[in-house]
């Protein structure tokens, strides 16, 4: 039974950031391949502050979020100049300084030893560590984030970001600050992979260089491509089928050595397959014509 | 050891890191002149080419020349049936620039994915390369193995530069990446050069990796880092330029070896896409710019 509410938080607390992610990539049309950074950030700020400062995993979050924004409204207004492709690659490459400097500076992060021992959520009196409390408080995160993505989407300003996706010279004739526009969402898109990354550091009370990979990142990107671009459950969608198909996996029965590469073989072919069969992923639109 | 004799061996080690980021670069630049998006597959067909060599190596008793040669095949059909599969149908529909670059990421998966499936993911070693012995050239120890890797970067960048710059092919690969609809008016075969632009690119990645598992080892994912790296020389070199990809590798290669005078060794990474993404935001284009326009509408230039 707690085995079934671990693969529920796994969900949870995964969609929490493909639903960031989804603003980011499928709504503004923005590939961004190092958001598991944003989230390795803000979980390394949370656990640091909560083991140093001895302040309360609440706040630990709440740091860990503003943080990840903060990352990302630097990120965002640095590279968000660049063309989609090289957009992708430096912010591949801002996740893999990430992941080199989370390793090497052993002095703040222990290096690949990771950040143990870290405390858990608590209510008042009652601690949250227990699987099924878990999983509401990131059931109700998730169900936060989830509301707040539907009012950017339905916002004017979620609709001028769908332009921007479509045509931005268009939208730029209008008059709009296209930039800005981008920055804020991929701000927005960092403090949701934030929020995921910081309540994952307490989940599992211990976080390490491999907590948050470079390849997260392109398991996110996978995630909220497959569920589809730009749809408000899509991402959910993606989580939800990319964490639990792993586990039927588990129950084939292949032997250790090889159960890692199948798993990843699976991941490798379904991305080509999805984008030659249908790259707006399974709930995606079609869009108006050939994004350029 | 002196301060002068350790920078001396350590720029020896950043000209041979160089020597093999440059032998990945040449081929992805290559590749990336033809089709215009960055091919992560790259780096799976040079680990892919170190195993064929490997496998080569050590069943037949052709030696290194014939077991590179070996690698290089494989190699080249690997990125021909790549671009077959996954990239071709893309072409046809008209598919936004992110749509190959997640088809090729996902097309590296499943190669490293496979060659891990078929060979284990324990790294091996190739036996008849070590121990190399070393001998002094001056400013430092260098073992003949890496003169190898070094000359073989060396020959790969003039080979590509001569076919590119001197015969009728190389001038119908120009003319389809300066200009699709120009290039097939005067009939030439697009499709055909970006075959023939996989073929050789990804002949000297295969070789690459068989040279470049001669100096460290096998494992199956190899191509990754390999990857990363040449990806970073290409962009500071130039994206699509093959004199760029040479000297970006060379400049990663060296910087990246001379920092560990002043940083531990771990750092070597943070240095290598530390320069990415410095050159990412400040010159896009690369240190010989390209006409390619790497900013959005927004962003100027």
């Amino acid at each position: 039974m707690n085995y079934l509410f671990h693969l529920l938080t796994s969900c949870c607390l995964y969609s929490i950031i493909t639903v960031g992610l989804n603003l980011v990539v499928g709504m503004a049309g923005l590939p961004s391949f190092g958001h598991a950074a944003f989230a390795a950030v803000s979980s390394y700020a949370a656990a640091l502050t909560a083991l140093h400062l001895g302040v309360s995993p609440w706040i630990g979050i709440l740091i860990g979020t503003a943080v990840a924004s903060l990352a990302g409204a630097v990120v965002g207004a640095v590279s968000l100049r660049l063309r989609e492709d090289y957009l992708a690659l430096a912010t591949f490459g801002i996740g893999l300084l990430v992941a080199s400097v989370a390793r090497n500076w052993t002095s703040m992060t222990r290096g690949p030893l990771g950040l143990g021992n870290l405390p858990t959520l608590t209510l008042g009196p009652c601690s949250l560590g227990s699987p099924p409390a878990f999983f509401a408080v990131s059931a109700l995160a998730l169900l936060a984030s989830f509301l707040f993505s539907y009012c950017v989407a339905a916002s004017p300003f979620g609709r001028v970001l769908r332009a921007i996706r479509e045509d931005e010279i268009a939208i730029m004739t209008y008059g709009k600050n296209t930039t800005r526009y981008k920055v804020t969402i991929f701000t927005v898109g960092a403090a949701l992979a934030g929020l995921g990354g910081s309540l994952t550091a307490f989940y599992v009370q211990y976080i390490s260089p491999d907590t948050f990979t470079v390849m997260d990142s392109v398991l996110l990107v996978l995630m909220v491509i497959l569920g589809g671009m730009g749809s408000l459950g899509g991402p959910l969608l993606g989580a939800f089928v990319l964490v639990l198909a792993p586990e039927i996996l588990r129950f084939v029965g292949l032997p250790a050595g090889i159960a890692p590469w199948a798993r990843q073989l699976i991941y490798g072919a379904l991305l080509v397959a999805l984008m030659l069969r249908r790259p707006q992923g399974v709930l995606g639109r079609v869009s108006s014509g050939p994004v350029r | 050891m002196t301060r002068t004799a350790v920078l001396g061996q350590l720029l020896l080690n950043g000209v041979v890191a160089g020597g093999i980021y440059s032998l990945v670069a040449v081929g992805f630049a290559l590749i990336y002149r033809a089709v215009r998006f960055f091919n992560f597959a790259h780096g799976a067909v040079v680990a892919l080419g170190a195993f064929v060599g490997y496998a080569v190596l050590h069943y037949t008793n052709g030696g290194v020349v014939l077991s590179a040669f070996a690698a290089g095949c494989a190699g080249s059909l690997a990125g021909v049936a790549i671009d077959r599969v996954a990239f071709r149908p893309l072409r046809r529909r008209g598919s936004p620039a992110l749509v190959y670059l997640l088809a090729s990421f996902g097309s590296f998966i499943v190669l490293q994915s496979v060659l891990a499936l078929a060979f284990g993911d324990r790294p091996l070693l190739v036996q008849a390369a070590s121990p190399s012995r070393g001998f002094h050239v001056g400013i430092g120890v260098i073992t003949a193995t890496q003169v190898f890797v070094v000359a073989a970067a060396a020959c790969a960048t003039a080979l590509v530069h001569v076919l590119l710059g001197r015969t009728r092919l190389g001038l119908a690969l120009r003319a389809t990446a300066d200009d699709t609809i120009g290039a097939r008016a005067v009939g030439i075969d697009p499709e055909r050069m970006i075959a023939v632009a996989f073929a050789i690119g990804s002949f000297i990645a295969g070789m690459g990796g068989m040279l470049i598992a001669l100096e460290t080892r096998l494992e199956p994912t190899m191509g990754m880092p390999l990857m990363l790296k040449a990806i970073t020389a290409s962009v500071i070199g130039g994206a699509g330029s093959t004199s760029g990809a040479i000297l970006g590798g060379m400049l990663i290669g060296v910087a990246e070896n001379l920092g560990v005078a002043w940083v531990s060794a771990g750092w070597k990474d943070a240095i290598a896409f530390g320069l990415l993404v410095i050159f990412l935001l400040l010159r896009p284009s690369g240190i010989l710019a390209t006409r390619d326009n790497v900013r959005t509408a927004s962003g100027g230039s």
